[in-house]
């Protein structure tokens, strides 16, 4: 079973996301903020990020940055959640080195999608 | 903006984007707080406790939703100086509501998950309702954002958003009311029938929050007890019901006296046109889809409601013309007597009779002028008045006709407009009993009153005098002779001819005068009425 690094700080996309997500079949482990999100990642060893790009503590554009620069997670796919939906924002999501991204609120089925060819693409 | 280019200009674009944002933000958030609510209630009647943490989740975000919502439409459009700073808050605005978006499409389509396996139709029918309600504000936000022009990629700050476009795209929406929810005017009462409950449900609440006073029925026979004791304002009448239909509950209702006046819209899925047109000839007034748009159920309802106050004006207005005419017609009628208005009306220009047996009396009060001189002016009035309303009275009892007043004389005539064998009997009575009133009338107002009356019997011509200021009135030798009779006559007596005691004959008795003096006459044979044989 594959495992998932949820960090979002809302409370409700949290909850709903992740049981979303557990009825697919996977398993996730949650965060409820940048710094915390950067701690499991390297504790927990997930096979895939889901980053909500507004957060706390440290937002998800420098917590992606700081990833992608460690050894032990850059070669994390890391899926960007964000509610800015302009495509001028999806450049400035990849650009912080996220691998893929979604906007709010979330399509399900392509979120899917999305989490499964990042995770099939891994190795490659 | 900067420049005072026009600032009611400003004000106006201001004012059109928060109408905008009412009705196309605003109104939507609303509604999905109200499927919020119904499917909470279907998730308790189905007994589906599962669901209820999650919609108390999505009602936060609900709540959090309308809370952003309610901030952005109140917000001061106008007291920003740079368009940047304009565009910037409608980004943000765009930015910001897809968080709560996202939890409430979220948490509806896991509720809809979950629910397919153990769930009610109704209640995923109405979460589904919530996604796409979801949908809807997010595509309206989107499209609204780029109906004024917000593009994200600026090549060049010259290309930037200049304020005329954006002007240009808000004068486009016509002037809505300032507040795009404003109540009804009028508080109407509506019946809502249909047998599905979350339907019937949404509409209820709806209609409720618009200001109205809604009440339901679950099927046909209940609706139509509901219509024809309360008799509402309005009925919204689902087509498809199991039992008595939509259509049957209509002609129903229409063939009722007392509620073939309601207005009647039908609520139709759309692929029932067929249905829907048969309704409208049967007497519906209009239909609403049943998967509505709340701004469109207002506007229909409110357009029902006001064909039906106007018609209600129209019958009120008709009854009040009515009833003026009946007071115009018994105004006519003191006046003229009744087969006289009669023939008027026919067409009859000249009213002129010759009757042949018609006994007059005059009433003179004694001594009145000295009197009315001493009182003052209403006293004498209400006196005056007292009296010959008394007199009046004794008329119409006696079915005499009131001829005229004159002064303090009262003048009445019997066996006209309509010949009567007993005129003169008649006459005498109301002599009689005349004298008494007037006795009485004078004590208990502390006078000592009388009368001098005259009366003879005789021919008359009788007829309408005047074009503008009518009066039936009597005229010939008779007339005269009568008026003669009084003049001549004794303080509290009533002074008769020998024609007219000829025609009261012994039924009463007299006591004989003698021969009087009369002007134009020469000698006459006088008596004095004194009582009923």
């Amino acid at each position: 079973m594959k495992r998932i690094l949820l960090v979002e700080d809302n409370e409700l996309n949290r909850d709903m996301l992740s049981r979303r997500l557990e009825r697919r079949g996977y398993e996730v482990v949650i965060a409820v903020d940048g710094e915390e999100g950067l701690r499991l990642a390297a504790e927990t060893k997930p096979d895939l990020v889901l980053m909500d790009m507004s957060l706390p503590v440290l937002d998800g554009w420098e917590a992606t940055r700081r990833l992608k620069t460690a050894e032990e997670t850059k070669h994390l796919p890391v899926l960007g959640l964000t509610a800015h939906a302009m495509p001028s924002d999806r450049e400035k999501v990849l650009e912080a080195g996220c691998d893929e991204y979604e906007t709010k609120p979330i399509e399900l089925p392509r979120l899917l999608a999305k989490i499964e060819s990042l995770l099939s693409g891994v190795g490659a | 903006m900067h420049g005072d280019g026009g600032s009611a200009e400003q004000d106006r674009a201001a004012r059109a984007l928060v109408a905008y944002l009412r009705q196309e933000i605003e109104a939507p958030a609303a509604a999905i707080a109200g499927f919020l609510e119904i499917v909470e209630e279907d998730a308790r009647r189905y007994r589906l406790p599962h669901c209820l943490p999650d919609l108390a989740r999505m009602k936060r975000a609900a709540a959090a939703l309308r809370e952003l919502v309610r901030k952005v439409v109140e917000q001061r459009w106008r007291s920003w100086d740079a368009e940047t700073e304009r565009d910037a808050a409608l980004a943000r605005l765009r930015h910001d509501l897809r968080t709560p978006l996202n939890a409430i499409k979220g948490y509806a389509e896991l509720l809809i998950e979950e629910g397919q396996e153990r769930g009610s139709e109704a209640l995923l029918h109405d979460l589904r309702k919530i996604v796409e309600s979801a949908a809807r504000l997010l595509a309206q936000v989107d499209g609204m954002l780029v109906a004024i022009g917000l593009e994200p990629q600026q090549p060049s700050p010259e290309a930037a958003l200049s304020p005329e476009p954006v002007l240009q795209a808000l004068r486009a929406i016509p002037p809505l009311k300032r507040d795009g929810e404003a109540p009804p005017q009028f508080s109407s009462r509506i019946l809502v029938v249909d047998d599905n409950d979350s339907s019937r449900d949404l509409l209820s609440r709806h209609l409720t929050h618009a200001g109205h006073q809604v009440a339901t029925a679950s099927d046909g026979p209940a609706a139509l007890e509901h219509a024809a004791i309360h008799a509402p304002d309005l009925v919204l009448l689902d087509i498809m019901m199991p039992g008595m239909s939509g259509f049957e509950v209509l002609c129903r209702l229409k063939a009722d006296r007392r509620t073939a006046g309601i207005p009647v819209v039908m609520i139709s899925a759309l692929d029932e046109i067929d249905s829907v047109v048969r309704c409208i000839e049967a007497g519906a007034e209009d239909f609403l889809a049943k998967d509505f748009n709340p701004v469109l159920l207002r506007a229909r309802v409110d357009s029902a409601l006001e064909k039906k106050r106007m018609r209600d004006r129209e019958a009120l207005m008709l009854e009040e013309l009515r009833a003026e005419k009946e007071r115009s017609e018994s105004l006519l009628l003191n006046v003229l007597p009744g087969n006289v208005v009669t023939r008027l009306r026919s067409g009859e220009t000249l009213i002129a009779d010759r009757f042949h047996a018609v006994t007059i009396l005059f009433c003179d009060l004694v001594d009145f002028t000295p009197l009315a001189a001493r009182l003052p002016p209403q006293e004498t009035v209400r006196l005056l008045g007292g009296i010959f309303s008394a007199l009046d009275e004794l008329g119409t009892e006696l079915r005499l006709e009131r001829i005229k007043t004159i002064g303090d004389a009262y003048m009445v005539a019997g066996g006209l407009p309509g010949s009567r064998e007993d005129h003169a009997s008649a006459v005498a009575e109301f002599a009689l009993r005349a004298a008494e009133t007037i006795a009485g009338i004078g004590r208990s107002a502390g006078h000592e009153l009388a009368a001098r009356m005259g009366l003879h019997t005789g021919p008359v011509v009788a007829g309408v005098i005047g074009t503008r200021k009518f009066a039936y009135d009597v005229w010939g030798d008779t007339v005269n002779t009568a008026s003669r009779m009084e003049s001549s006559g004794v303080p509290g007596r009533i002074h008769v001819s020998a024609a007219a005691r000829h025609a009261l004959g012994d039924a009463y008795l007299f006591e004989p005068r003698g021969p009087v003096a009369i002007k134009g006459k020469g000698l006459m044979e006088t008596y004095f009425l004194l009582g009923r044989a």
